[in-house]
């Protein structure tokens, strides 16, 4: 004490000091703190004792301006980790000063509606350090003063400081933006139970969102997965009807496409009356974890739609719309013979007489024109000159150029849509209107689309009770009255005479036997592909509407019950009207007429002909479940836990029928006589065609479910899922017809939480997942009779149609996935790094796939077609997105690239000869399930240039036995027709207010067979002639660069077989495309300062550019090769978005 | 309590849940489940009147070929011929998947019929018909089957040696295999006994495919027959015998048409049915074996009667009890006396022999011109019995089952001997070609033993 006395007047002289009673002023520089306090102790007449080593604090200063004591010691400590206690005795101030100890500070950040909010970045100022909140909106700072500052900032919210001020725990309330429409919190919706992305089980799965969304518009919902959904192909383009595919193929004869899930429920309606603009997400789930809760129909995986819902405050109203010019496409695509080629080529096969038998046919079919003069010219019906003549000028027309003028046009198609939300605490509102309309490429064709979508979600009881109503609305128009297509296929044909008049093609009938058939009594016979065209009257009507409604109620904190159901009902009535001066009905009235009565009286009514086909589909889904939510908090253990069942019931309805006689102004129609069997004009027996059918299908499903989510410490996760399925559709046995599907998920945490350094920039998340789910096919269970003529004893007798397979059961898939979710360079602009994505690892196998099998002859069956087939694959995701430059100018990538490969493993059935795997695709053990298998070739026979193949290790033109070869002796494997790897790539580019972005689309690792010169199927009419033939062989030694072959001798049809199905038509599908190109510039109401706030985007975009690079030489578009197809034509595309 | 009720009520929406599944998904869809659904499955005649393996015959000394007519008939009756240890080449066997198949579609009736509620006596007793009928009927085709693959029956061997696999559930993925001969009697005995309660007493005589309790008791004796047990055998035509026992007199028989029997079965029929057919057991070129032919006296109508005269000079048999072409091998009266006569016989009891045997042949013979036959010894009623058996059951697979049973006693045994292009093919009594080989796809696809040819 005395020494601090001492120490008070060595300092003194520095100082100018003033006292008054109880206050004090002083200042001092660049001292201690001890030496504050002793000069606070003589000026303020106190005694303060010292709690804490606070000998450290140096170099401080500080000025205090008549202030009471606290005040002047809390000017000396500020900034300081000390607090004090002041005790008043007898006058004396005792003031009991004690340090803090550094301080440890947990805490939850949450929105004023109570919501925790994830990946908000907690700054400690002044220092650079930090860290994020996780899923519960919780984050932890160690090493902390009570003097810091904190920054609370993220991408959706209202950055906001707060002060610890010594407390070891807090929950920080921020206010979210008002409106922020381009970053929203991702949701996984796995379609039961939507949770934040960062707690989602630890399966595998994607999600598309806005804006990626709004790219490019489009009517069918699934076109814009194309490139820009993970692990999901579109479109394969080969001679495979599959439409989609998420990671490949899992089963070979049940459904082949994922379950496609609209808001809860599995929808069953027409996808395109799904607006896009009504859609908030698509989720893809890829692994049974991810797609756990569907159980039975998921082993293709699933595609989750989540429709747009309220929210926000006040209303909001946001306008769309596009308009899109399509190009006409280019005819000159296909690969057609010139015209002047096949005059010559008809000609040569007709005098190697290939064209007798069609000539001396009773049926007299159809001829090319040129076979017509040629014949006549033979029976001496015209002149050497005025067959050449005739032959000379048909080689000028061109049916290409035909069809492209009056077939084809640009479309424009306009789409408009219409949508308003709003919400409060108590209620959100959804409402949209959606119009569309679209020409086509294709004259006389149209699609009209009309939709209304509207949801309600009330919240009562302060939130514990919700009530969720939805209500959808659409209603599709289309006109088909034009195939783009013409049934005649020799290249010649004319459409349009000089003045614009229709032209007939020969078509089903030699014209010179329909001209001279009936001596005058006959209706007009002749096929005139434009008349035709002008006189189609074909449309398709779908109606679809559903409603949905879902109650929601909170028993007590993390315990609630949920149920839901969904009505829904899809019709579409198709209806094609022949008209009365159509082909058709000319045909039919010429065909059934009586040429021996005196009136040549025809079977057909006068009038038009109407079919109309009515299909109803209903479903009904109705869902219960119950599930619990601990939140877990700081350090203990989170869980969630659902169970439920859930019953769904589709109905199906078909019915169609024909009406003869009809009369579309009067809508009257005329009965015919479709038992007696009539002597045909050409002396056939026939009856009047009926196109009578009902039908009704029953197809219910039953299920039962629970998983469970458990996180320790925010770092291990493990996910549980068991469900059981039952169907009607099979099982005989009541305990094959229910199955379990089970997922089992670990996830692990990586990222680094460290107390000492606060900010560790990188997330590294491991997840392992394993399960299985199911598929079904058509096949029934259940014995199925087919009712025969009566036996020989006049007896009611039946056959087996169906055989009964007790043990017909699910398909199961099962697959194991290895996940690495990364993120580096994470900051808050970008809570998920600058580099971030996921790589993935899978295996899947099936098991007891539906598949033809060969039985022993003594079971009593041929063959059998049940669970025998088993199949593996694996393959790998990579999703990459960075954002490579920052600021007025931006740059973000973004690649997805899936490799995916499968084997079948075991199918018993072997085919009767080679046929069967080369034209028929039957699949084979140890392949590929999309092999494409050819004749070995063996190039082109250097005298003929006949095609040569290999008749066991000899090279041989006995195309016969080498088609018909037993087994697979004579088939080598030409490669896979799905692409093994494919992807895109998204690029964008941003400036100000401007922003650039393309897409692109590879495919790699596929063939496929392309069509050249069949000249069996020429001559049959069933192909128009291939461009290849300019390529074919002509002299000796073209051998050396072609392998198209010569005209042939014989009209042999194996011959043309075996070189359509060789390896010399086999093609590698590899190709780079750049599917888009958008360039779009925003305004928004921040720009004019107007209120309330509003945004404008417009944009302008090139669809379908082109290929960039292909593998093959040939100038074809791998998704456009087979005969007849076009690639989608270029279209252009401006549209506007507004928001208010 | 509110929430308590919740939990109660979560259970009760998805209850009854196993019914809410047995919908049927496609109405249009006959799923059998009337009696009636059974019965047409049964009925099906083209199925199961039709299809007994039909093998026998053509190995059996019934018949001859031409080198000519030989070359160019089919692979396996070409090969079946001459007894070739390969019969069926690459060929589809239909002789083998056929009866199979009436085996399966017996076993879904058997399988399906009996989880069907009946609730009064006229459905009871048309569930009994159709129950009965499907397991006669996989009786009959058992034993076709066995007497064509399966290894002869022998007394001191049956449980060793190999029969035909059973196959009893119509499920097809079961793995069966060969079966004792043992086993496949005791099978065909059990089904053919356990449908004579259920299958009606009367002779069908409009619905012939639909088997009766005589034809039961026939194709049981048929079976002791084989199996040598003459007194169980006896027994068998007894009972049989006591339920119908007509005769046609072949003297009131029409001769000038092309088929001197009717389709629909005559009055000896007691179960129609056919084999698998090849056209070398039904066209004219398959001449009757000349032998054969003589051993006919001029009175025996069965010498106009069973053949006509082809083009080259030979015969042709036209007697089937099919009333069509091809071969009848289902069950007719003449082969009861025959079967009892010769029980008769081998029990010591020569005069019922005798009597049996007369019986039948008084309708054989021109009326007036028929002399009874006359026996002293057993051995001499049975020489006369087998011969006449022989004479009345020809081209109806039967034989190849009495050559099997008769070649094990050397005192009937049988060589028999084909001349083909110049060569001589003989068949020797032991011979174990005397059982078909198994299809090489059944072998290879149910791995089951192969018959040692």
């Amino acid at each position: 004490m005395r020494l601090s006395v001492a120490l008070l007047f060595l300092a003194g002289w520095l100082v100018n000091i003033r006292t008054y009673a109880q206050r004090v002023s002083f200042s001092v520089e660049h001292t201690t703190l001890e030496k504050e306090l002793s000069l606070l102790e003589v000026l303020g007449h106190c005694i303060i004792t010292r709690n804490g080593n606070h000998t450290q604090f140096h170099d401080l200063s500080v000025t205090v301006v008549n202030a009471t004591i606290e005040e002047a010691l809390e000017q000396c400590i500020r900034d300081l980790p000390f607090n004090f206690e002041v005790t008043d005795s007898l006058g004396i101030k005792y003031i009991s000063l004690r340090r803090y100890r550094w301080t440890r500070l947990k805490g939850h950040v949450y929105s004023t509606e109570n919501e925790p909010l994830e990946d908000v970045s907690v700054q400690i100022l002044p220092t650079p350090n930090g860290v994020m909140t996780n899923a519960d909106g919780c984050f932890r700072l160690s090493n902390l003063t009570d003097t810091v500052l904190l920054v609370i900032s993220g991408v959706n919210i209202e950055t906001q400081y707060v002060r610890p001020e010594g407390r070891r725990t807090m929950d920080i309330t921020v206010k979210k933006k008002a409106r922020n429409l381009t970053a929203h919190t991702v949701i996984f919706d796995n379609g039961y139970n939507p949770v934040k992305a960062s707690t989602a089980p630890p399966g595998s799965w994607f999600q598309l969102r806005r804006p990626a969304l709004d790219r490019i518009p489009a009517i069918d919902p699934t076109s814009i997965l194309r490139a820009q959904g993970s692990s999901i192909m579109l479109g394969t383009g080969t001679k495979n009807s599959l439409h989609m595919a998420i990671r490949g193929m899992s089963t070979l004869n049940a459904v082949q496409e994922p379950l496609v899930v609209l808001d809860n429920f599995p929808y069953t309606g027409d996808l395109r009356d799904i607006n896009l603009n009504d859609i908030e997400s698509i989720t893809i789930l890829k692994d049974p974890v991810a797609s756990s809760i569907w159980g039975a129909r998921s082993g293709n995986g699933v595609l989750i739609y989540t429709s747009r819902k309220g929210g926000g405050k006040g209303p909001h109203l946001a306008f769309v719309t596009n308009t899109a010019i399509t190009v006409k496409p280019d005819l000159g695509y296909q690969p057609l013979l010139r015209p002047g080629d096949d005059t010559f080529l008809e000609k040569l096969f007709f005098q190697r007489h290939f064209y007798d038998a069609a000539l001396l046919d009773a049926s007299h079919p159809a001829v090319p024109p040129v076979v017509i003069v040629l014949d006549q010219l033979q029976r001496g019906l015209i002149t050497q000159e005025k067959a050449d003549e005739l032959i000379k000028e048909y080689g000028q027309h061109s049916i290409q150029k035909d069809l492209s003028k009056y077939f084809y046009q640009t479309a424009v198609w306009q789409q408009y849509h219409l949508s308003m939300s709003s919400g409060s605490t108590v209620r959100n509102d959804y409402f949209s209107l959606g119009y569309d309309v679209d020409p086509t490429n294709l004259r006389r064709n149209n699609f009209e689309r009309i939709t209304i979508q509207g949801s309600n979600n009330w919240k009562w009881l302060s939130g514990k009770l919700q009530l969720c109503t939805q209500g959808h609305f659409s209603k599709i128009v289309m006109h088909d009255n034009n195939s783009g297509n013409l049934p005649v296929n020799y290249t010649y044909a004319q459409l349009a005479g000089p003045s614009g008049e229709a032209m007939p093609v020969n078509y089903r009938y030699n014209p010179e036997y329909t001209s001279t058939q009936g001596g005058g009594h006959l209706r007009d016979w002749s096929f005139r592909p434009l008349q035709e065209l002008n006189l189609a009257d074909n449309s398709t009507r779908i109606t679809d509407y559903h409603g949905q409604i879902s109650i929601r109620y909170s028993i007590l904190p993390g315990l609630s019950a949920e149920g839901m159901y969904r009505w829904m009902k899809g019709e579409q009535i198709v209806r094609n009207r022949y008209d009365k001066d159509g082909f058709y009905v000319r045909d039919l009235t010429n065909l059934f007429t009586q040429l021996n009565t005196p009136d040549f009286s025809t079977a057909i009514p006068a009038g038009d002909i109407m079919d109309k086909a009515v299909t109803i589909n209903t479903s009904e889904n109705m869902r219960g479940q119950l599930s619990y939510n601990h939140p877990g908090g700081f350090s203990g253990i989170r869980y969630v836990i659902n169970a439920g069942a859930d019953r769904s019931q589709q109905t199906m309805h078909n019915e169609s029928m024909r009406y003869y006689g009809y009369n579309p102004n009067r809508g009257t129609n005329i009965l015919v006589d479709p038992i007696t069997v009539y002597t045909d004009i050409m002396g056939m027996p026939r009856q009047i065609p009926m196109n009578q059918n009902y039908q009704d299908l029953y197809v219910r499903y039953l299920s039962f479910f629970a998983n469970m989510d458990v996180t320790l410490k925010g770092k291990y996760t493990v996910y549980m899922s068991a469900k059981k399925d039952g169907t009607n559709i099979i099982g005989v046995d009541a305990r094959k017809r229910w199955w379990p599907f089970w997922a089992l998920g670990l996830g692990y945490d990586a990222t680094k939480k460290s107390r000492d350094t606060l900010v560790f920039p990188h997330i590294l998340k491991g997840r392992l997942s394993i399960g299985c789910n199911g598929n079904i096919g058509s096949r029934t269970g259940y014995l199925v009779t087919q009712s025969l003529v009566p036996n020989n004893y006049g007896d009611a007798q039946s056959g087996i149609s169906n055989p009964p397979d007790g043990g017909l059961t699910w398909e199961r898939s099962y697959m194991l996935n290895a996940g690495l979710d990364y993120g580096v360079w994470r900051d808050s602009l970008s809570p998920q790094g600058r580099l971030q994505g996921s790589i993935e690892c899978f295996t899947r196998w099936g098991r007891g796939l539906l598949g033809n099998d060969t039985l022993a002859p003594s079971s009593g069956l041929t063959g059998f077609f049940g669970n025998t087939a088993t199949m593996d694959g694996w393959g790998f995701d990579v999703v990459l997105n960075t954002e490579n430059i920052r600021g007025r100018f931006g740059w973000t990538s973004s690649l997805l690239l899936t490799y995916a490969s499968d084997k079948v493993t075991n199918y018993r059935f072997v085919p009767s000869s080679a046929a069967g795997y080369t034209q028929f695709n039957t699949p084979k053990q140890g392949r590929p399930l999309s092999s494409l298998f050819s004749y070995r070739s063996a190039g082109l026979d250097p005298t003929y240039g006949d095609p040569q193949g290999y008749k066991g290790n000899d090279i041989s033109k006995d195309y016969n036995s080498i088609v018909n070869a037993k087994g697979d002796t004579g088939i080598i494997y030409s490669g896979n027709y799905q692409p093994k790897i494919f992807g895109g790539m998204t690029n964008t580019f941003t400036w100000k207010r401007w922003s650039l972005s393309s897409l692109m689309e590879f495919k790699a690792f596929f063939v496929f067979r392309r069509p050249s010169m069949n000249y069996y199927a020429m001559v049959s009419g069933s192909e128009s002639g291939n461009a290849d033939y300019h390529n074919s062989w002509r002299t000796p030694g073209d051998e050396k660069r072609t392998t198209v072959p010569s005209p042939p001798l014989t009209n042999d049809r194996d011959r043309s077989t075996f070189y359509a199905y060789s390896q010399s038509t086999i093609t590698r599908g590899d190709y780079v495309r750049l599917q888009d190109v958008r360039l779009a510039y925003e305004f928004s109401g921040n720009v004019t300062g107007k209120a309330p706030a509003w945004r404008m985007t417009a944009y302008f975009a090139i669809n379908n550019m082109g290929i960039i690079w292909r593998a093959n030489k040939n100038g074809i578009d791998p998704n456009a090769f087979n005969y007849g197809e076009m690639p989608a034509p270029k279209s252009y595309i401006t549209g506007l978005r507004i928001e208010f | 309590m509110k929430q308590y009720l919740t939990f109660f009520l979560m259970p009760l929406l998805f209850c009854s849940c196993l019914k809410y599944l047995d919908i049927n998904s496609n109405p249009a869809l006959a799923i059998p489940n009337t009696v009636q659904g059974y019965r047409e499955l049964i009925d099906n005649d083209l199925i199961t009147n039709n299809n007994t393996p039909g093998l026998g015959h053509l190995g059996s000394d019934d018949y001859m070929l031409t080198t000519a007519t030989w070359k160019n008939t089919e692979t396996i009756p070409k090969n079946a011929y001459i007894w070739n240890p390969d019969i069926f080449g690459n060929e589809e066997v239909l002789s083998w998947s056929n009866p199979y198949e009436v085996v399966y579609y017996c076993n879904v009736v058997l399988d399906g019929l009996p989880h069907l509620k009946v609730y009064d006596t006229a459905s009871q007793a048309e569930y009994n018909a159709v129950l009965g009928t499907a397991m006669f009927v996989r009786a009959f085709q058992f034993y076709a089957l066995q007497e064509t693959f399966g290894q002869p029956w022998r007394p001191s061997s049956a449980d060793r040696d190999l029969g035909i696999p059973l196959r009893l559930a119509p499920d097809p993925h079961q793995q069966v295999g060969r079966s004792s001969v043992q086993k496949v009697y005791d099978r065909i005995l059990l089904d053919a006994k356990s449908s004579i309660a259920l299958l009606p007493a009367a002779v069908q005589f409009a619905h012939r495919n639909r088997p009766c309790k005589p034809a039961a008791y026939a194709l049981i004796s048929r079976a002791y027959l084989s199996m040598q047990q003459y007194d169980s055998a006896k027994v068998y035509t007894d009972s049989c015998l006591l339920y119908y026992d007509k005769l046609v007199d072949y003297n009131e028989l029409n001769l000038s048409a092309n088929r001197p029997f009717p389709i629909g079965g005559n009055d000896e029929v007691l179960y129609q049915c056919t084999a698998v057919n090849f056209k070398a057991q039904y066209l004219p070129s398959s001449e009757v074996d000349t032998g054969l032919y003589t051993s006919y006296a001029d009175n025996d109508l069965r010498k106009t009667v069973f053949f006509r005269l082809t083009a080259t000079g030979g015969h042709y048999f036209r007697g089937q009890y099919s009333g069509k072409v091809y071969l009848f091998s289902g069950l007719a009266m003449d082969e009861l006396y025959l079967t009892r006569a010769e029980c008769y016989a081998r029990l010591g009891r020569i005069d019922d022999a005798m009597n049996d045997l007369n019986t039948l042949l008084a309708r054989r013979w021109k009326t007036g011109t028929f002399q009874l036959y006359t026996a002293t010894t057993s051995d001499e009623a049975l020489q006369q019995i087998l011969m006449e058996r022989r004479k009345e059951t020809l081209f109806r697979e039967t034989r190849w089952a009495d050559l099997r049973r008769l070649n094990q006693d050397a005192h009937y045994s049988v060589h028999l001997r084909r001349v083909v292009n110049d060569s001589i093919y003989t068949l020797m009594p032991d011979n174990p070609r005397y059982a078909y080989p198994i299809p090489k796809e059944e072998v290879r696809l149910s791995g089951i033993e192969q018959n040692p040819r």
